[in-house]
């Protein structure tokens, strides 16, 4: 089922069939500001034009920078129209990190959002010869910028009106010239080591993505989706991009980042992507309102809770549910479930996928007790985010689920999970070596270690050299340890290591927001986070919440030690990635005195640590923490 | 001609003179700061300004029209909005309810058409909440827009408090002390804000303010009070430079 047109030639086809329904819309002064597909077209093309005007050709490379807005999608197809390369941006990338991914692919335009990433550019001018014009589209605050490369996006559209006067049929034929083979984005992985590598993903590679997918999880044109991950991910261009154009759902822009919750349940999307984080957040912000709920509520919530679990179980079970549970359910479901789910904003959520990393059981049980279809996805970049799902009805929480259409998987010889589809990238950019590494004779090796079950389900334990092998000779994954650690609502992120040691041991950050309310109502008074978790109170705290996680994992993974780290871990300090995972071989090197000082014999370890603060300021911190052990604890 | 013009202005309280025969003048388009040491008759000022006291002596001329004795709403009218220090808003409504207040002076249609939201009424409605939204835009409040204004922080308290007053398209925006109470980065994005005001919606503004950074930064114009004296006026270098200034105000040192 290969497809022969180009995303710039779907939105073509799209405009022509159904011109007058809505593409796109963006809040934007409290309102929901809609674009046909006529628009987008018309704006595709304007901007399109005035890059051509301005410079732009076949094969050429722009790179884009923002949050999640019209124009950045804009960019994105006008760049293909012409047949050149689009690559996004992390909006969160420090400086160098940007200076990097524009010079390893030599763009040639850099769109930008507003005054803040327009700064971050003119920080490193200097170092990015390559880049012509810089575009952005949010004019605030930049009326007294002069400088001869920047650009207004409206400006690149008027050149592009005056373009297309003289050469009328200029559009049509750059993208009558398109090939599917062509390629379409470079996605540059933030990878947990070394430099990014830009992934070359092709047309045919990322639309028989979404062909693949919506074949097993059909979607309707016109249903409704919110757009709020930031589109240099994988995840989002799949369903911002990929579905949105090949099965034509309409994509919501958020007002601002910081209103996403109340634009989820102002569109109440019928799909949703997220990272593990973004479901996570929501368990925890939903337990701290049911502890402040009344007692009348808490009391309906503990009494049919239970029913949706029950019913949670025996679907992942397969086993018939009695018609007793059913009929409660029912009522749980009017009653309580609908009204939880109507408040997240997914009531109308034929199902939601969470990929990127694993999700634990509870919490894929929380959200099929509630009735929302929670699907693991498993894939890579370098497969367009995508290769393996569950299917509807068919869910093994702790499994990743089967191959979608035209793929294909198996485990190699040490455990490696290789995959093979349609969608297999087309190599690193400017990197033959890691390229070779990665696809062998159109397998792609996933570098992550994993089994197959009877049912042809895929299990992924961890990375390959991240996971700790037991006496046994079992694998173990620290993620698992660590994602059971993240279920509590007082504990944001964890760091579990073990590998060729005696025991497993832990460095935690505790949630501020949970731990800062807890702190209140308990009246410890605090300052910093750094004050709010050397505590005892908060170490006794989280003590507990140890214990207790530590009584479902086996004998062998149970956390003997741990710490509450000063800091917290942030992507601007290199210990996470910009999608928020550990890179855990850093964080282990970074604090490697601390991880000795949890396998030796003190209950206290000096530290002293720096903090870097946004402005670059570094600020040191010299401290004791206190090992909690939970040695000689009653299993 | 200047947008507003103070005449040998005073105000007494019994027999303390809390002002004594200040005179200054605001151009159009500037932004203006008012520094003195506490007590120096500052907030006085702006109250002689805003109409909540009545001046013993004096004049006021804004925009060519005698202001001295004139009600305040009706000085509101001609366009001279204030945020206060202490923050005054209704802390039981929400943000976007407090700005639409803002807009109150501007709305045409009676206590009839509104409570029917009928006719003009409604348009009007349309019209202002476009207005209001744009200010919640400008701000970026939006995460704000329905949260009760008693929730918010101070420092976000004190941006809405600057939006109720902007909400009035004013012609001239008094603020007092905005950014006393906040943290160095809350302060960074009031100075952007009133920058932004200043240059984007080219309105005229006057500023009380303890930061002399702050103030020495943004001000085109300064006056120094002292006891209710004028002791300064001119453009920041020159205050600096002012050795009565320095004296009464700034101490020995030198500001920078």
């Amino acid at each position: 089922m290969m497809t022969e047109k180009t995303l710039p030639q779907i939105l073509l086809e799209r405009a022509k069939t159904n011109g007058d329904r809505v593409a796109l819309r963006e809040k934007d002064f409290g309102i929901w500001n809609e674009y046909t597909w006529n628009s987008y077209l018309h704006h595709v093309k304007k901007f399109a034009l005035g890059l051509a005007d301005l410079g732009f050709v076949r094969g050429d490379r722009l790179a884009i920078i923002g949050d999640n807005r019209p124009e950045w999608v804009f960019s994105e197809l006008a760049v293909q129209s012409l047949g050149g390369i689009s690559v996004g941006v992390y909006q969160e990338s420090l400086p160098n990190e940007i200076s990097y991914v524009l010079n390893h692919c030599e763009a040639k335009f850099v769109v930008v959002e507003d005054q803040e990433q327009l700064d971050k550019i003119l920080e490193i001018e200097d170092e990015i010869p390559h880049v012509k014009k810089i575009i952005y589209y949010d004019p605030r605050g930049l009326r007294n910028y002069q400088h001869p490369k920047i650009l207004f996006f409206e400006e690149v559209q008027e050149l592009g009106e005056k373009f297309e006067q003289e050469h009328p049929a200029y559009y049509m034929e750059q993208v009558e010239q398109g090939q599917v083979s062509d390629i379409a984005i470079f996605c540059y992985t933030s990878g947990t080591t070394g430099n990014p590598k830009g992934a070359m993903l092709s047309h045919a590679n990322l639309i028989s993505m979404a062909k693949n997918l919506t074949s097993v999880d059909p979607l309707e044109e016109g249903d409704e989706y919110l757009s709020f991950l930031p589109l240099a991910w994988i995840g989002e261009q799949m369903m911002t991009i990929c579905i949105g154009l090949s099965v034509g759902i309409t994509v919501n822009f958020p007002e601002e980042p910081s209103t996403v919750k109340e634009n989820l349940r102002e569109i109440g999307p019928h799909v949703m992507f997220a990272p593990p984080r973004i479901w996570e957040e929501m368990i925890s912000k939903f337990q701290v309102r049911i502890q402040d709920a009344s007692w009348f509520k808490r009391k309906i919530y503990q009494w049919l809770k239970p029913v949706g679990d029950r019913v949670a179980d025996a679907t992942f079970k397969k086993k018939p549910i009695s018609f007793g549970t059913k009929l409660l359910f029912y009522l749980a479901d009017y009653l309580l479930f609908s009204a939880i789910r109507d408040h997240f904003g997914l009531l109308r959520l034929k199902r939601a996928y969470t990929g990127g990393a694993a999700l634990g059981p509870d919490v894929f049980r929380f959200y099929h007790g509630i009735g929302v279809n929670l699907k693991q996805i498993y894939g890579q970049t370098e497969i367009v985010g995508i290769a393996v799902a569950h299917r509807d009805g068919d869910i093994k929480f702790d499994s990743v689920g089967v191959p979608i259409p035209q793929t294909e998987s198996k485990i190699s010889e040490e455990g490696e999970i290789l995959l093979k589809s349609p969608s297999v990238f087309q190599g690193y950019y400017k990197n033959e070596k890691s390229t070779q590494e990665t696809i062998d004779d159109g397998w792609l090796r996933t570098g992550d270690a994993g089994y197959i079950d009877d049912d042809g389900h895929l299990y992924v334990i961890d990375r390959l050299k991240d996971v700790i092998r037991l006496d046994t000779g079992e694998m173990f994954s620290p993620q698992f340890i660590e994602n059971k650690l993240k279920f509590s609502p007082y504990i944001q992120e964890a760091v579990a290591v073990g590998k060729g040691r005696p025991y497993v041991v832990a460095m935690i950050n505790i949630d501020m927001s949970n731990v800062g309310r807890w702190a209140e109502i308990n009246q410890i008074a605090y300052t910093t986070y750094t004050d709010l978790s050397a505590k005892p109170q908060v170490l006794e705290l989280i003590h507990k919440e140890v214990a207790r996680i530590n009584q479902e994992l086996e004998e062998k993974a149970r956390i003997k030690k741990f710490v509450l780290l000063y800091k917290e871990l942030d992507a601007d300090d290199e210990e996470l990635t910009r999608t928020k995972k550990v890179r855990r071989s850093f964080v282990a090197e970074k604090y490697r005195d601390l991880i000795e000082g949890l396998y030796s014999e003190s209950d206290e370890i000096k530290v002293e640590g720096k903090i870097r603060y946004r402005d670059g300021k570094e600020h040191v911190i010299k401290t004791n923490l206190r090992v909690m052990s939970l040695d000689g604890e009653v299993a | 001609m200047p947008l507003l013009q103070v005449e040998n202005l005073s105000l007494h309280f019994g027999g303390v003179a809390a002002l004594n025969e200040v005179s200054f003048h605001i151009e159009k388009g500037e932004i203006f700061s008012l520094i003195g040491p506490n007590g120096a008759g500052k907030t006085s000022m702006l109250n002689c300004i805003s109409g909540l006291y009545h001046p013993s002596q004096g004049s006021i001329i804004f925009d060519g029209e005698n202001i001295t004795s004139m009600k305040p709403y009706k000085r509101t009218k001609l366009g001279i909005a204030r945020a206060f220090q202490n923050i005054e808003l209704f802390k039981n409504m929400t943000v976007l309810e407090n700005l639409m207040l803002g807009r109150h002076v501007r709305m045409k249609s009676g206590v009839i058409g509104g409570g029917l939201f009928w006719g003009l009424a409604q348009k009007e409605e349309i019209e202002h909440r476009k207005a209001v939204e744009e200010i919640i835009d400008f701000l970026e409040i939006e995460h704000y827009r329905d949260r009760p204004v008693g929730m918010l922080s101070y420092g976000l308290q004190k941006r809405v408090e600057v939006g109720r007053a902007l909400a009035l398209d004013p012609k001239i925006l008094l603020l007092d002390e905005p950014m006393a109470g906040m943290n160095s980065e809350e302060k960074e994005d009031m100075a952007r804000f009133i920058i932004d005001i200043h240059e984007e919606r080219e309105t005229t503004i006057v500023l009380i303010e303890h930061d002399m950074g702050v103030v020495m930064d943004l001000s085109d114009h300064i006056a120094v009070l002292d006891f209710g004296k004028l002791i300064g006026f001119g453009t920041p270098s020159e205050i600096q430079n002012n050795p009565k200034v320095i004296e009464a105000y700034l101490g020995e040192e030198q500001v920078g």
